[in-house]
């Protein structure tokens, strides 16, 4: 369904429409992706049912199903916040990312279709040509579909499923260092591998890249030295990498 | 463009477009953040900067309830959301090019000027400097409280979102030249809430001589036009404005404004709001939160302000699509009629897709006169009733824009052209294609972007003419060009209107005597 908010709505019944749970649960859930809320932001069940034009029933379901996926956390007198981690499940996220995205890429090196092969070209060309102009916030748009067309050409549905659920896009806005050069410098040169390992169908080269690259990524993040600024870094509006 | 480009608050460095020759200037802040003792006041200036800024990311949108105009953006969210963009393809400074301040709709409750169906690319390639930017929304935007306007040196109230349009023309005022824009050749363009906007600032005095043209995609109406109360130009008056606020206000548990400007901004997103209380003849409502006549920003009615010529006088293109504001296309009358009476959105405009909702609309509406308007718009069948509703939507808007017309030229010096938009468009995920509300911005900004959607040669066709009409509207006051079908301006001595999109050339405005039937039927009420 296509609803377009405006004062003149466009509402396009002939496809299938979300039901109102699954559009406060996408909503909500890029919200907490976006950043706009600052780790340990406390939620009220009254705020988001205005917010989503929702009964405060479905946004209950919305915020078990956010809790149970760990986006948000649920407690006893503490009510609905936004996650926020600690360094140690900040490292074993980013430890479990290590380990899914590289064997999804050496299963991308297997099974990439000649389509899903051009399409990762294209988004490499396009960050390549973001980097050049300067264009932060282009190269970090291309840098996310690049690593989503990798996960999609693996036809690994399992591991994408557990890549999916992977909170480290969260963790990543949590502790950026926002300070440091952007894009990462060799950033571009490893997604430039692991193209190339999957072009040559080599899947050895495509686990090997992956892992190599995605180790880099997190080396660049405060996973030492934030501790407690964590809540005022990531409040500040910035791209996520 | 040679990088840095100076403003009034600092230096700026851009980036080049995907077109080189370009320069992109992404979230330059054109007011201080309205956080904190700032929100709901009129935007202040700029802090200046030391050294050059790099303007090369969007500024993070302002808040609102997520929404389908901004899925998939990846911007952030923040109450300090006043920033806008440049696209110049000037080389230096030294070039006076026109200059298109785009206004984004999204019943002035979502929105951004980052959405890459205003990315202005396309039309700096023909020669405009073009601007967009964002403006506060929902209640950041628009509350009135009578706190609020006591402590207002204008003892006024709910205007903050046209205040930062304001602001964002009085920069391109101060800057746009450094841009390589013509400050003497400014266009204001918008489309449904930002096509109410172009009227708006069109009555204020607070923008004159800040634009020498005006753009309103959809919903320039009547004043006596009920459509007209619910639309995009709706606005409300001051007292009632101030009583839903302080209600407002109240609901949220706010014992002070002081309490109010300290509740996180996420306590005052709301998500369908709607002002019940307006009378609409019908189900469709307008959003609670949107403009005001507060006898400052906005100092009068449509009626009054133009009949005594106190708008701005400026060249003016205004239209309307042909399924919008509740007709269809009879592609989708099955699937409505599946869908029966299910209401999407609280407030949005319905659709009469058979034969009792159809006669029932139309005895709510016309009342003394729903006999006359079931003859003039028969219908025995459901499809009937379905083709009759959508005949008399259409010539509804083209009518009561023709009539708005009739009012704004009676004392303008410059030329004002209508249009109605015609071309099914495959944008937004539309399938089976529409000339939906909003359907013809890909076009007038040439943004049929691979991937976008499915476009096809006539879709490129038709951008092309658009976009041509736009560009050159923008740069004289006048659609019309080399290469381009005729478009001739308003004229009282013609009841037509022009086509663009599947054709385009003159169109009658409607038969006669369905003419003479809505004129007559307008006259029975009240004049916003």
């Amino acid at each position: 369904m296509v609803e377009i908010s405006g004062y003149d709505d466009v509402v396009d019944v002939g496809s299938t429409s979300p039901t109102r749970h699954s559009q406060a649960y996408e909503g909500l859930r890029t919200l907490l992706l976006s950043g706009s809320m600052a780790p340990g932001t406390r939620l009220t069940e009254a705020d988001l049912t205005r917010m989503f034009n929702v009964s405060r029933s479905t946004m209950r379901a919305v915020l078990v199903r956010l809790t149970q996926e760990g986006y948000v956390t649920s407690e006893v007198n503490r009510g609905v916040r936004t996650r926020s981690f600690s360094v140690e499940e900040a490292a074993d996220i980013l430890e479990a990312r290590e380990t899914l995205e590289s064997a999804l890429a050496g299963k991308a090196a297997e099974r990439a279709t000649a389509e899903e092969i051009r399409e990762l070209r294209r988004t490499l060309e396009a960050m390549e040509d973001c980097k050049s102009r300067g264009d932060q916030a282009g190269y970090s748009q291309g840098n996310r579909r690049f690593h989503q067309q990798v996960k999609e050409a693996s036809h690994q549905q399992t591991l994408a499923r557990a890549y999916d659920t992977l909170l480290y896009p969260l963790v990543m806005r949590q502790y950026r260092n926002v300070s440091a050069q952007h894009p990462r410098a060799g950033s571009l040169e490893e997604h430039q591998a692991i193209l190339l390992a999957i072009v040559t169908r080599n899947p050895e080269a495509a686990v090997a890249a992956m892992r190599h690259h995605v180790a880099s990524a997190r080396q660049a993040l405060m996973l030492r030295s934030a501790r407690d600024e964590h809540t005022e870094l990531s409040a500040r509006p910035e791209f996520l990498s | 463009m040679r990088n840095p480009v100076e403003t009034e608050s600092g230096l700026v460095e851009g980036i080049p477009g995907r077109d080189r020759s370009l320069t992109v200037f992404r979230g330059i802040p054109y007011a201080a953040p309205p956080v904190g003792e700032l929100r709901w006041r009129p935007p202040q200036p700029p802090a200046p900067w030391p050294g050059v800024r790099k303007t090369q990311s969007f500024g993070p949108m302002c808040p609102q309830a997520p929404n389908p105009e901004i899925a998939g953006l990846d911007l952030p969210m923040s109450e300090d959301c006043l920033y806008l963009n440049v696209w110049t393809g000037a080389d230096s400074a030294e070039e006076r090019r026109p200059v298109l301040v785009w206004i984004y709709g999204g019943g002035f409750r979502v929105g951004t000027g980052a959405s890459p169906r205003y990315d202005g690319e396309n039309l700096a390639r023909k020669g405009l400097v073009v601007v967009t930017f964002n403006y506060r929304l929902g209640a950041f935007g628009f509350l009135a409280t009578p706190e609020l306007s006591e402590e207002s040196e204008h003892h006024a109230s709910g205007n903050y979102g046209l205040l930062d349009s304001a602001a964002a023309l009085r920069w391109v005022q101060d800057n746009i030249a450094g841009f390589g824009g013509d400050p003497d050749r400014v266009t204001i363009a918008g489309q449904s809430a930002g096509a109410g906007s172009v009227n708006f600032l069109a009555m204020s005095p607070l923008t004159k001589g800040l634009f020498q043209r005006a753009i309103a995609q959809s919903h320039a109406r009547y004043s006596k036009d009920p459509e007209l109360r619910y639309l995009a130009t709706s606005y409300r008056a001051l007292a009632d404005a101030e009583r839903a606020g302080a209600q407002y206000a109240q609901e949220r548990g706010a014992r002070s404004l002081a309490h109010l400007r300290s509740l996180p901004w996420q306590k005052l997103v709301d998500g369908d709001a709607i002002d019940a209380a307006v009378e609409t003849l019908s189900s469709a409502k307008p959003p609670l939160f949107r403009p005001v006549v507060d006898g400052w920003v906005i100092p009068g009615g449509y009626e009054e302000t133009y009949a005594k010529g106190l708008q701005n006088d400026v060249c003016y293109i205004a239209g309307n699509n042909l399924d919008e504001s509740g007709a269809v296309p009879e592609s989708t009358f099955a699937a409505y009629q599946t869908a029966g009476k299910k209401a999407f959105r609280p407030g949005m405009p319905p659709v009469h897709v058979t034969l009792e909702d159809y006669r029932a609309a139309a005895e709510q509406k016309f009342g003394p006169m729903a006999e006359e308007f079931l003859r003039l718009y028969p219908a025995g069948t459901d499809d009937e009733a379905a083709r009759a509703s959508n005949a008399a939507v259409r010539d509804n808007a083209r009518i009561s824009t023709f009539l708005w017309a009739a009012d704004w030229a009676r004392h303008a010096t410059h030329p004002a052209y209508t249009y109605f938009w015609t071309h099914a468009s495959p944008a937004q995920g539309q399938n089976p294609r529409r000339a939906f509300h909003s359907s013809e911005i890909e076009f007038v900004f040439g943004n049929l972007d691979p991937g976008s959607a499915e476009w096809t040669d006539e879709d490129r066709e038709i951008a092309q003419i658009m976009s041509g009409y736009w560009a050159n509207f923008v740069a004289t006051g006048d659609p019309n060009g080399p290469e381009l079908p005729h478009w001739p301006a308003y004229s009282p001595d013609s009841d037509a209107v022009m086509e663009v999109g599947d054709g385009f050339g003159l169109i009658p405005v409607a038969e006669p005597s369905r003419i003479d039937f809505w004129k007559r039927f307008f006259n029975t009420q009240q004049a916003w």
